[in-house]
Order: structure tokens, then C-alpha cells, then sequence
């Protein structure tokens, strides 16, 4: 089971990938990525496209970290200032 | 480099966003030498897939992702023998599982196996589902069974897009290649080109299985990673099966380059004695001599010229089977009209197939055949609609079920259908959106937001952009892709070796004809099309009560010209639009030839051109004749100098700008085909540098590209027009003399012409003609007629079976209700419609007690005492019986006509207290008065101008007759429009008369209430009572 927490974090990017994060001025590297997917979103509201990354901390925490990117809608207004950004989804219990 | 090896493309319905040659040109842009296409269980787009990659230096790789009784599966073609297998396999899916959903078996799978590579196939393929089910054992047992059969040429496939449960599957697959030494391929199952294609991707999947956008479902998309990857990330998506991406070259390389060869193939002649090319030439002459008595010098090296191009292209087994289906409907007693080029042949002439002499009419046979066009010829023959299918099969059983085929057409999206159905994936209320694209007419779906600002109709419906936008976004998406795959009309394909090898076959809806995967284009590249069309003219022209009449109609008969000059041609063939009949009046048309041109000048070629108003003024004499260049006064001085058949425009290419025979009619295939604007440019830079290299000026090359490019695309050759000429000026003289036979046939023969059955029954009652209403004792299938009279047929109910209506007859005369529930046996909501069409009242005057009655009378039927029980009923209902406007409307609710008087006049005292007039009225009245008409709207259409400003044009019609009505630009925007909507309005304005004709300039159309319909009177009714004494 995991916690939600839905909250917006800066994310280090390295090699296409997490490579670390920072949450409530905590620094946390990523040891490794288990697992990767992608999900269109909900085009058809404006919504952003989302890569899920599950990866585990150097103590062996796992997070689930999403990248919000500019929707696929064709209303999408491309220049969208805030897109992309990283979101710290769930934490594994 | 990697390969991709399962691509779908627009063919794969509404699983596809590409069509197969944008697949080729963005592969060939990324830099591939080589891509496959695996469409869903066809082969839809394999012609125009082979065709662009040829173009583009790309090597073809055929396939299907066939669906097995196992699951998906990835089949591509090795070899012509690989390619012939999908083919057969498919084939046998269509004939013997169901023809929407074929499914393969594995049986089948086994015994066609041979130059086939298969791929274990995408998440839904047989192994994945047994992996991702935790059935390793039995997922290893249906590899083996590919190995076993197909050996080296069956692959493990792996997808990486970005899937939440990928990674494990593919570990599973990796282990299970791992185990039995079967090598993994990767593959992307690319569905669109770019990831932005992928709303539109999503919303066709939602259409597909009647999804909302916002349903979720195990099997719809759910990123946008299904495209065609370029190399280098298809190289990075699968870093950790390198092997299996060297596997898509070495796959590649095991396919041959030519699978499907591109030559079309012609029929087996079947009645041939000799070589095809002395058979047929043994046949023109004695066709020649049976036509012309003795053969002339120009008809002899007509002949010979024909011929010889015949030979050249070696179509003469093609020319063979045309003539023997021609010779095979006259022993049936079908009657047939060559139509289109084949009229400008005297080959065709002689051997019977077109009725028309080219060499009297100077028609070019280069029109038709040349040598220059390397194309070979496509003959079209009309037969009446009923016969049409009849000799279809026929064909099948000449040639071999196997060697005939129909050709497809492909359904696309347009305006109303991508509205309809995008919408209602997004969300959009079905009656909101219906309503929209009712009244959306002749609009393309990427164009919906300019035509509903053009359009009144529409745009008095609101479209607030915060929602609308989004729909018409979608639309203009999937504009153009196709939805499904249909019967063409009349294409019709044989061949000498069976047609599987180059085409599945499969069944259609109404399981005449089998058809092909390809369309009339794509057909072209297999075989020669013929198109065997139905119309129903021949049919309605061949009336029992006169047979042969038609064939012994004199020629040029005052009388019917004196009617088609009148404007009274409603129900003649071609002659009885409004557009049609108001030329008419104005030409003063006296001779075939005058038909002849109106058919071609209302087109909208000539239309656009201004092309009619300068015709009628020449033919006058109110107007100079004058000629685009001297040469062509030749071929246009019998129109006055104006350009109104194709083949003129040909003339004006040949003698104003040099072009070769030949060459022009490459240019005039060329102009109708182009779709860009720099096309155009190149084409017109050519036409006007040869017109001045001619020795034109500046001024008049310029004039003579215009006339040949405003043209072509839509006006009709001159043999066309001659043979349809001849056909309106005979349906015209069955008008004019036997006009209850003629309109019993158009009744007989709906959906037809331009007039409802309402009309045209309006028509006959005009012409002192005695409808005689529908009668369950008297009435047979057909209706039918005698010189005065007119019996409606069953088959005029709406809802009613050729079978049903014919055993009706058979078992007739009928007591009352129950007897005939007790021997006909009916469906209920046939019973309802009868009893609403007035069927019953001559046994029975009372219709609201019959539809009361009619479910019990249904079950008491089947008891013995069946009519004692309802008569002892009978009595307990005391009901009203219904208005007689009430009447009126169920009948035309049921037949679409009423038999004994116009719907109008149940109106007229309603219509008088309005101060309105009738259209008799208009009769004596003289032009430029004012006028106040209230009637039914007909026909509303807005065709193209000159000026380019919407002109609408519709008809009203009363108890008396119809008047053409006008609304310019301002008034067809400000209500006009009406005539869309409404079925019943008011027009006022100002009457225009020339000559006998009539015209009602509108100023202004308002709207009357409706009258009741079928529906409102049925749920009048009270619930049938289920009284004890009913059990």
C-alpha cells in the first residue's frame, strides 16, 4: 500500500531518467527505476500526458514520481508556461 | 537498421490514422528501406501501399494481423505464394465466420502456412494473453505449434510502448524465446505516424466500440507511443533486445519485392473460336453490318482504327466479355444502355453495347481508348435495378464464382457522419448533434465551422464555441479516413486466374456478388472494371401492359416536345428538375438535340462558367456566335460556339493549344484529378505556353485554359449525353402519352428521379389520372395501371417484403381483419401500417377501431373461433374515428402518398382564411405581381453559381400543382432556409412568368404548423382492452 501525497516537487533528470528529488527540503537519490509508463491523459479536457516512474531511494524507499507534460488535446496551447513538471505521487509504505 | 514489421493503416477501420502512402513517405523521410503493413484482417490498402513504396525506393512488405480463434497474430507475406495464402485465408474467414468479425483458424492457419512469416503478435496475440494469464505451460505448447509449422519463419514479438505491466510480458516472452530457441522480432504496432495523431487515434477507437471518451476499457489505448518511431528511438526503446531488432532486417530481407504484381488480368474469353483478336473483329463486322447495312469507307477505317488500338492495349478478351454479357441480357430479355466514353466506340457500337452511332455523331473514340493513355478501357452498362443482380450472377456462374468479384468503395467521414459520431464519443447530446448535421448539407469535415457560416440552416442552430470547438477539431481529424468498407455501385472485376490471389473475397450485406478489397482505383491495378449499373428508368420504361413500347417510340414527336417546352416534365427522365424544365421553357426546345444539350449544359461545369445564359441567348439569336479560336468552329458551331461536352473541351485543347488527342485527354484526367494549387499552376503554365506557341494571344491562351479547367471535371462527354439524351426524350413520350403506365413504372421503380411518390401521383391526378387508394382485396405487389387508372401496390408500404406483399396477393380476397391475420400471418407493425395506409377500408371504413383491435385480432387468429371472440368484442370500444386530415397523414405516413386528394387541400380552408393563393391561381395571373402561396417544400438545393453567391431553389407544391421558387442570397439567409426544415411554408413574393413557365421570386418564407403523424396518432389510441372474454 502506498500514501498519497500529490504534491509538486523538483526533480534532478539524469540520462532521460529521475535521478533525484527534493521534498520538504530533503534531498533524495534515486538509486534505480523499477519501473516506467506513460499515459496519454485525459486529451479531451486539456489534460497533460504523465510518465509514471516507480523508483527506490538509496534506502530503499519506493516512490512513485510523475512528469507532467503538455497535453495531446488539440486546444493544447503548446507554449503552456508551466509544463513539464514533476509531481511526487504516492510513497510505498 | 531496425524494420518496422506491424503497421497499421487508415485500412485497419477506425484503428488507424494513416493513410498506407503517408506511411511510405514518412518512412521514407525517416530513412527506412523497407516497412510492412499489417492492417486488421485486409488487405485494403496493399495496391496503394506497393504503388507509393515503388515511388519512393522503399521495399514493400505485404501483411495482415490476421485475428485467429486464438487471438491476434502478425502474418506477413514472404513471397507472391505468401501474399496468395493471406488472401485465401482471409477469404475463407469472410465466407464461413462472420463477415464483419472473420476470424482464422488455426486449420486453416496450417494448411495455407506456405511463404508466410509469422509474429506472435501484439497483448491481445495468443502467447502474450496465456504469458500475462500465468499459462506458461499452455503458452510454450501454442509456440511449439507455430514452430512445428511454420519453423524458422515464426518470431517472438516484443513491444515496448510505455505499458505498465510491459516489462514483465516481455520478460516472459524473453524466457519462453529463451526455452524453445525461437528468435524475438521488435516490433512498435504503429497505429498513427506522429504521438499528436493520437487523439484522433483515440476518438476512432471510441467510435469503433461506442465508446465516451471518458469510459475507460482493458483495451483501449492509453499513450501515445503506437507511431512510427524513427530509428534511432526505435533503436533506444529496445537497447536491451538489440538481437530483436536485427531480427526486423533479417525478416525484411526475407521478403520478395514484387508479392502483388500490379498488372491487371484479363478475363478468360469464354465463347471465343480462334485467337480473341480475329473473334472479335469477326463479331464488330457483323455488328457493323447489322447497323449499317453496307459498310462505307469511314466506317470500315473507323472500324479498323478502333481495333487496332484495342490490339495495341490486347483488351480484346475484355471487349469479349462486355459483348457476352450484353448478349446474355438480351436473351433475358433485359434491356441495357451503354453509358459514358464506351458511347464514343463504334466497336462498342457495333457489338451492341451502346445504342449510339459515334461515327454520325462525330464522337472520338481518343475520349474512350488512346494510345498515349497507357490505361485500359472501363465500359459502363446500365440495366434496370431489378435485373441488375440477376445477371451479376450470371456472370459468376460463366466465369467461375472465383473469377468474378465486386468492387469495394470505402465509406470516409464526412461532415454529418464524423458530427454524428464524434460527437457522441465526446458526449454531446444525439439530438443536438443530429439535428446539426441534418442540416448540414454537402459539407466535407474539415470544413464544418465555414459551411455552418455559409449555410443558414445550420448556423440558426447555436454552436457556442467553448464546447463546439473541440467536436469540430475532431472532425476536421478524421476527415476523410474511412469508417468501413461497401459495395460499389456497379464495379464489377473477372479475371482468368481466380481473384483470390490478389484480393480476399468476401460477402456483402445483400450476398449477390463477393466483393474485393479494392476500390474502383486501387482495382484498376488487378483487372478491368466494368461497371454493370443499376438504372431504374429501364425498368420503369418496361411496363407489362405495353411491352415493347418503348423500343417503337417515333422520333421527334410534337406532342412531347410541346410538353417538355411547357415545364410539365415531372417524372421524365433528366428533363424534370426545375433547372431542367425552367430551360426548357426558355430554349423553346423542339428536337432531340435540344435535350441532348440541356443534359449536359445543366452541370456544373457549364453552370460555373455562365456557360447556359449565353447558350439560350445564342440559340435565340439574341447573342452573336462567336468561337474561342477559328479552328474550332468546327466542333462547336452546333452549340453555338460554346463549350458543353467533354469532348469539346478536348477539341479547344487539340486545335487552340496543339495538344495530340491523346495528350489532351491526359490533361483533362489530369485536371480533375489535381488537388493542389501549384499543380494547377504547373498544368495552366503548360496549356497557355502551348496556346501561345499556337500562335494565340496573351489574352485568349488565358481564356482557353479557363475554359478547359472550369470545366472538365464536371461536365458529361457527349456520347453520355446522347444516351441519356435518348432515353429522357422516350420517358418523355410515355409522359406525354401513357402517363399512367409511365408513372405506375416510376412508382414501381423508387427510390428514383427527383420527385416523392407524392408527387408524382399529384402529376398523375393532374393529368385526369384515378388513383385507386390501397386495397388489401384488390392491390398487387407492383402497383398497377390501366390508361386511366393507377392501383397502389403493396410495395409502396413502408416496411413491406417482396415476399409478404406477392403471398398478400396470392391469398386475397379477405373477409376482414382476422382472416387475414389467419392467412397471411403478419408482423404486427405491418399490420399497423396497412391498417394506416387505408388497406382495410373497404372491408372495414373504421381505421382507429382496426389499429385497436389489430394485436387481439393477431392472437385470436390462431383459435377456431377467432372471430366470433373479436366481433363479441368489438362492440366494447366505441371510438372516434380519426379526422380526415388525421387520415391523410397516416396514410402518407405509411405510403409516402396519399391516393385520393393532396394533403394541401385538407388545408385549404386554413390556407384561405390567410389570404394565401393556390398554384392554379398563378396560372392566369399575369408576371410582376405580388403573390402570398402556402404549400409543401421540395427539392431545396443551393447548386453552384457564377458569381459564387448561394441562390436557393426549391418547389411548392399544393393540391394544383408546383411553382419553382427563388430566394437570392439575402433572402435565402434571412428565412429562406426554411425549406430545409420546414415541410410545409408560405412563400411570398413576385411571380415571374416566360413563355409558359412560372417562377415565384421569394421576398420572404415563413412557417405553417405540421399536421399529425403516425406516431401522434397511434399514441391517441387507448390501450387494447384485455377483457376475459379475449382468453
Amino acid at each position: 500500500m502506498g500514501r498519497r501525497v500529490r504534491e509538486r516537487i523538483e526533480v534532478e533528470v539524469g540520462g532521460g531518467k529521475p535521478a533525484g528529488f527534493i521534498w520538504h527540503d530533503q534531498d533524495y537519490t534515486v538509486a534505480d527505476v523499477l519501473d516506467w509508463s506513460r499515459e496519454a491523459g485525459q486529451w479531451w479536457y486539456g489534460g497533460p500526458q504523465i510518465d509514471i516512474y516507480k523508483v527506490i531511494d538509496n534506502w530503499g524507499r519506493v516512490f512513485e514520481l510523475h512528469r507532467l507534460s503538455v497535453s495531446l488535446s488539440p486546444l493544447a496551447n503548446v507554449e503552456h508556461a508551466d509544463y513539464p513538471y514533476w509531481i511526487l505521487d504516492t510513497v510505498e509504505d | 537498421m531496425a524494420i518496422h514489421l506491424h503497421v497499421h493503416s487508415a485500412f485497419s477501420f477506425l484503428d488507424g490514422t494513416a493513410y498506407p502512402d503517408s506511411i511510405i513517405e514518412q518512412a521514407s523521410e525517416l530513412g527506412y528501406t523497407a516497412i510492412a503493413l499489417t492492417d486488421h484482417d485486409n488487405v485494403c490498402g496493399a495496391v496503394r501501399f506497393v504503388q507509393a513504396a515503388k515511388e519512393a525506393g522503399v521495399k514493400p512488405i505485404l501483411g495482415v494481423e490476421l485475428t485467429t480463434n486464438c487471438g491476434h497474430l502478425t502474418t506477413l507475406a514472404m513471397n507472391a505464394i505468401g501474399y496468395e495464402n493471406i488472401c485465401h485465408l482471409l477469404t475463407i474467414a469472410y465466407l464461413h465466420t462472420d463477415r464483419r468479425n472473420p476470424v482464422v483458424s488455426k486449420e486453416a492457419l496450417q494448411e495455407y502456412s506456405d511463404g508466410l512469416i509469422i509474429l506472435s503478435g501484439c497483448q491481445r496475440g495468443e502467447i502474450p494473453t496465456l504469458l500475462w494469464q500465468g499459462y506458461y505451460q499452455q503458452a510454450k505448447a501454442a509456440a511449439c505449434w507455430y514452430q512445428r509449422i511454420f519453423s524458422d519463419r515464426f518470431f517472438i514479438e516484443i513491444q515496448r510502448g510505455g505499458l505498465a505491466y510491459e516489462s514483465s510480458l516481455n520478460r516472459r516472452l524473453s524466457n519462453l524465446a529463451d526455452d524453445l530457441k525461437i528468435p524475438l522480432v521488435a516490433t512498435n504496432n504503429v497505429h498513427y505516424l506522429q504521438r499528436e495523431d493520437f487523439p484522433t487515434h483515440d476518438i476512432l477507437g471510441c467510435i469503433r466500440n461506442l465508446w465516451k471518451v471518458d469510459e475507460w476499457h482493458p483495451f483501449r489505448a492509453v499513450n501515445a507511443e503506437q507511431y512510427l518511431l524513427n530509428p534511432q528511438s526505435f533503436q533506444n526503446r529496445f537497447s536491451n533486445y538489440t538481437q530483436a531488432l536485427l531480427n526486423t532486417d533479417s525478416i525484411a530481407a526475407m521478403c520478395d519485392d514484387a508479392v502483388l504484381p500490379l498488372k491487371p488480368e484479363l478475363p478468360k474469353p469464354v465463347v471465343c473460336v480462334g485467337s480473341a483478336r480475329e473473334y472479335l473483329r469477326k463479331l464488330v463486322f457483323e455488328g457493323a453490318k447489322k447497323r449499317y447495312g453496307n459498310i462505307s469507307d469511314i466506317v470500315q477505317s473507323r472500324l479498323n482504327h478502333e481495333l487496332e488500338i484495342i490490339g495495341r492495349v490486347g483488351s480484346e478478351p475484355y471487349f469479349l466479355m462486355v459483348w457476352d454479357i450484353v448478349q446474355e441480357a438480351k436473351r433475358q430479355g433485359i434491356r441495357t444502355s451503354g453509358r459514358g466514353s464506351v458511347v464514343d466506340s463504334a466497336v462498342g457500337h457495333c457489338l451492341g453495347i451502346s445504342d449510339i452511332d459515334p461515327i454520325k455523331y462525330n464522337l472520338r473514340f481518343e475520349r474512350f481508348m488512346s494510345v498515349e493513355r497507357s490505361q485500359l478501357p472501363d465500359i459502363d452498362i446500365d440495366f434496370p435495378r431489378e435485373k441488375r443482380d440477376r445477371l451479376v450472377a450470371w456472370l459468376q456462374d460463366r466465369h467461375g464464382i472465383d473469377h468474378v468479384g465486386g468492387v469495394c468503395t470505402f465509406s470516409t467521414f464526412r461532415a454529418r457522419s464524423a458530427l454524428r459520431e464524434a460527437g457522441k464519443a465526446l458526449g454531446f447530446p444525439e439530438g443536438e448533434i443530429s439535428l446539426l448535421a441534418k442540416r448540414l448539407r454537402g459539407a466535407n469535415a474539415d470544413d464544418i465551422q465555414n459551411q455552418i457560416a455559409r449555410q443558414p440552416q445550420a448556423h440558426h442552430q447555436k454552436t457556442p464555441a467553448k464546447e463546439y470547438t473541440m467536436l469540430f477539431k475532431m472532425c476536421a481529424r478524421i476527415a476523410g479516413l474511412p469508417r468501413h468498407i461497401s459495395t460499389h455501385l456497379g464495379g464489377v472485376v473477372v479475371t482468368a486466374n481466380p481473384l483470390f490471389r490478389y484480393s480476399p473475397l468476401m460477402p456483402t450485406a445483400k450476398g449477390v456478388v463477393r466483393i474485393v478489397h479494392f476500390d474502383k482505383d486501387d482495382v484498376e491495378s488487378i483487372a478491368l472494371k466494368t461497371d454493370l449499373l443499376s438504372l431504374p428508368i429501364l425498368g420503369a420504361v418496361d411496363n407489362p401492359s405495353h411491352p415493347g413500347l418503348y423500343d417503337e417510340i417515333p422520333d421527334d414527336d410534337p406532342e412531347t416536345y410541346a410538353m417538355i417546352r411547357a415545364g410539365e416534365a415531372i417524372g421524365a427522365f433528366e428533363l424534370q428538375s426545375p433547372a431542367q424544365r425552367a430551360l426548357h421553357v426558355k430554349l423553346q426546345s423542339a428536337s432531340k438535340k435540344d435535350i441532348i444539350d440541356s443534359i449536359a449544359l445543366i452541370r456544373p461545369g457549364p453552370g460555373m462558367g455562365g456557360m447556359v445564359e449565353n447558350y439560350i441567348r445564342r440559340k435565340l439569336g439574341l447573342e452573336d456566335v462567336t468561337y474561342l479560336h477559328p479552328s474550332l468552329e468546327e466542333s462547336l458551331k452546333n452549340t453555338y460556339g460554346i463549350v458543353i461536352f467533354q469532348e469539346q473541351v478536348l477539341e479547344v485543347a487539340i486545335n487552340a493549344a496543339n495538344f495530340t488527342p491523346g495528350e489532351a485527354d491526359l490533361l483533362r484526367k489530369m485536371i480533375s484529378r489535381v488537388r493542389s494549387k501549384s499543380a494547377m499552376q504547373q498544368i495552366r503554365g503548360k496549356v497557355i505556353q502551348k496556346a501561345l506557341d499556337n500562335g494565340l494571344s496573351q489574352e485568349a491562351a488565358e481564356h482557353v485554359f479557363k475554359v478547359v479547367s472550369s470545366f472538365v471535371g464536371y461536365g458529361f462527354a457527349e456520347g453520355h449525353a446522347r444516351a441519356f439524351g435518348e432515353i429522357a426524350y422516350r420517358s418523355s413520350y410515355m409522359l406525354t402519352h401513357y402517363p399512367a403506365h409511365y408513372l405506375a413504372g416510376l412508382l414501381n421503380n423508387q427510390p428514383m428521379g427527383f420527385y416523392s411518390p407524392n408527387t408524382l401521383m399529384s402529376q398523375a391526378r393532374a393529368r385526369g389520372i384515378t388513383i385507386l387508394p390501397l386495397d388489401i382485396n384488390h392491390s398487387n405487389y407492383f402497383s398497377a395501371s390501366t390508361d386511366e387508372t393507377i392501383r397502389i401496390g403493396f410495395r409502396q408500404v413502408k416496411g413491406m417484403t417482396e415476399e409478404m406483399g406477392r403471398s398478400i396477393h396470392a391469398r386475397a380476397p379477405f373477409q376482414d381483419l382476422i382472416d387475414f391475420c389467419r392467412k397471411c400471418r403478419p408482423r404486427i407493425n405491418t399490420l399497423y401500417t396497412l391498417i394506416a395506409a387505408g388497406a382495410f377500408d373497404s372491408i372495414h371504413p373504421h381505421r382507429r377501431a382496426l389499429l385497436w383491435q389489430a394485436e387481439e385480432a393477431m392472437k385470436l387468429a390462431r383459435q377456431p373461433d377467432g372471430r366470433r371472440l373479436l366481433d363479441a368484442a368489438s362492440d366494447a370500444p366505441n371510438l372516434p374515428e380519426f379526422y380526415e386530415t388525421e387520415l391523410l397523414g397516416l396514410e402518407y405516413g405509411a405510403l409516402g402518398l396519399n391516393a385520393n386528394c393532396h394533403l394541401i387541400s385538407m388545408m385549404r380552408s386554413r390556407l384561405d382564411a390567410l389570404g394565401l393563393m393556390t398554384t392554379n391561381d398563378l396560372t392566369w395571373m399575369p408576371g410582376g405581381q405580388r403573390v402570398r402561396v402556402g404549400g409543401l417544400t421540395l427539392c431545396p438545393h443551393t447548386p453552384p453559381t457564377k458569381s459564387g453567391k448561394q441562390v436557393l431553389f426549391f418547389c411548392l407544391e399544393d393540391e394544383f400543382g408546383l411553382i419553382d421558387v427563388t430566394c437570392f442570397e439575402n433572402v435565402y439567409r434571412d428565412s429562406g432556409y426554411l425549406a430545409f426544415s420546414e415541410p410545409l411554408v408560405i412563400v411570398e413574393g413576385m411571380l415571374q412568368k416566360r413563355n409558359l413557365g412560372r417562377t415565384i421570386l421569394a421576398d420572404k418564407v415563413k412557417k405553417i404548423p405540421r399536421i399529425v403523424s403516425l406516431e401522434e396518432a397511434c399514441a391517441s389510441l387507448p390501450e387494447p382492452r384485455t377483457h376475459s372474454i379475449y382468453r
